[in-house]
């Protein structure tokens, strides 16, 4: 779109001159915050079109069973590996969706604590919950196979509907230097620390989330205090998720204690024995520095 | 394929993780009741299930058209932003002042979350809108607050967002526009626009009939002060469209 390109193009000021980059980042948070929630909303739908038609398709006995009869995909071990993945990062980041959102209203309510929480939480949200909308979406492509594949289906549009999400509203790698330069100085490191050191406390009988949330302080101390910037960069982005999953997996326990539900307390164990120490898995990677990413200069890397 | 509204398990997140009796507890979001938080929840969910699902695979098969100077939805889509409008459903968190219904964040991400997973794309549209009202809100002098909150907040007018140039992606420092003050004349005191932006989703359609600028954040006299910036859709034009379905619509 081309402004003033042809005859009068007008408008007036909102704020004051000199204010305008201020006055945008105020309504960054919410706008950050929805398009994170685009991330949950994409794996839910696409969670939905895949169960579906994992339920529906019969394809091949179950193995091992002494029936040769086909069964629906549904039964099927890694089919199974699929769906339970896509509903734990589903439930997991409308969590940390949510999670964040009574963090912005007891902000509204004049909480400074939770205010600071709430930005903390923000670049959390939008990375991850975005990227495991694309990876929902994915999942949900595989789950129908070949099906999957085929435009009709509509499984791949749910795929191109979440691409967008990780680039726009600052890319998750915009995010995640939001969140390694800005946010984590926030009181000298002190709203991240006291993040984790809630969750590990609240957390002490989910051994694997309490261990998330002590690598994600551990890191998050070695980046405030040794890593240079280049370093705290290169680590970025797993470190984002490793806080997000902690935080993400915090929250489904509380649901699943709260409520009590079946379903939930299944789904919360998976995410606490699958998606957690994949996360905790990040911390190498989170701590590799720049050092290695810079041993090709960029002719020879690009070249 | 059908769309089911996850209401159970919004409902338990936003009791337990947003924790909404305690945001209640407060005089200010006194009104989000459990019986209000279900049956926003439950509302929202119904509408969108009926009114917005139906029409997710023709906005990516069909997508918006360009014709004759006008941007049109595909089919039903702006009956639906109608009766979206029409059910207050963009209203929730809007100031009371200017006919919101004051509730609390959470519930309007709710609200978003529902209407999104039904259709990701058209949700793209009252997304936007809530980034105009909180600018508008924040920064708007009275005057604007006046004239635009209630339009905006009803959905009758709709937001947008015009930041990203060619040459500015994430280096937003990189922006180019320029807004010139305006001495003389009956804009006299308002400011003229002249720069390309790209990627601007929901900009001009058959929906709604003016859109917002909440994010022509530009530079005044060359690089020299930046300002906020809202910028009536009739005094565009486009004439770079070459990319228009993927940024009115489709927005990949």
């Amino acid at each position: 779109m081309s402004f003033g390109d042809a005859g009068e193009c007008i408008g007036e000021m909102v704020g004051h001159e000199n204010g305008g980059l201020r006055a945008m980042f105020t309504m960054m948070n919410s706008a950050r915050i929805n398009v994170g929630s685009q991330g949950v909303q994409i794996a839910e739908r696409a969670l939905q079109q895949a169960s579906a038609y994992a339920r529906d398709r019969v394809q091949s006995a179950r193995a091992g069973s002494a029936s040769k009869a086909p069964v629906a995909i549904i039964e099927h071990p890694d089919v199974r590996r699929m769906l339970m993945r896509m509903r734990a990062l589903t439930e997991g980041s409308r969590a940390l969706l949510y999670y964040t959102a009574g963090q912005v209203d007891r902000g509204t309510l004049g909480n400074e604590a939770a205010q600071k929480r709430a930005e903390l939480l923000v670049p959390m949200l939008k990375a991850w919950g975005t990227d495991i909308g694309c990876e929902v979406a994915s999942l949900g492509i595989q789950v129908h196979g070949g099906m999957g594949f085929v435009e009709e289906t509509g499984a791949a549009q749910h795929y191109r509907d979440a691409r967008i999400a990780p680039i726009y509203e600052g890319t998750n790698g915009i995010q995640a230097a939001d969140l390694v330069t800005r946010k984590l100085g926030y009181e000298n490191g002190g709203v991240l620390q006291s993040l984790m050191a809630q969750i590990a406390t609240e957390m002490e009988d989910v051994p694997e989330v309490a261990a998330l949330a002590k690598d994600a302080a551990a890191i998050g101390q070695w980046m405030s205090e040794t890593a240079s910037l280049d370093d705290k960069l290169a680590g970025s982005v797993p470190f984002t998720t490793m806080c997000a999953v902690a935080v993400a997996g915090w929250q489904l326990g509380c649901q699943a204690r709260a409520s009590g539900l079946h379903a939930k307390t299944a789904v919360t164990k998976f995410f606490n024995r699958v998606i957690v120490p994949e996360a905790r898995g990040l911390g190498s990677s989170a701590m590799a520095g720049a050092a290695l990413l810079y041993d090709l200069d960029s002719e020879e890397l690009a070249g | 394929m059908t769309f089911t509204p996850p209401t159970a398990d919004q409902i338990l997140a936003i009791k337990v993780s947003a924790g909404i009796d305690e945001i209640a507890a407060s005089e200010r979001f006194a009104a989000a009741t459990p019986d209000l938080v279900e049956a926003i929840v439950e509302g929202v969910g119904a509408f969108a299930a009926g009114e917005w699902a139906p029409l997710h695979r023709i906005g990516d098969q069909a997508g918006a058209k360009w014709a004759n100077g006008a941007v049109t939805l595909p089919a039903g889509y702006a009956d639906a932003y109608k009766a979206f409008v029409e059910q207050g459903w963009g209203s929730i968190a809007g100031p009371e002042a200017f006919g919101g219904q004051g509730l609390p964040f959470t519930l309007a991400t709710a609200a978003l979350e529902t209407l999104g997973a039904a259709n990701m794309g058209f949700t793209l549209l009252p997304m936007l809108t809530v980034g105009a009202i909180e600018a508008l809100d924040h920064h708007g002098s009275d005057a604007q607050k006046a004239l635009y909150l209630p339009k905006l907040i009803s959905g009758e007018w709709s937001g947008t967002m015009n930041l990203t140039e060619p040459q500015a992606g994430s280096d937003v420092g990189a922006l180019r526009t320029t807004a010139t003050p305006v001495t003389e004349g009956p804009h006299a005191g308002k400011y003229r626009i002249a720069g390309t932006k790209i990627y601007i989703t929901f900009g001009e359609h058959d929906a709604v009939h003016r859109a917002e600028v909440p994010r022509g954040t530009g530079w005044l006299h060359r690089r020299a002060q930046r300002c906020h910036l809202r910028i009536d859709r009739t005094q565009t034009r486009h004439p770079r469209l070459a990319h228009l379905r993927h940024v009115l619509w489709r927005c990949r």
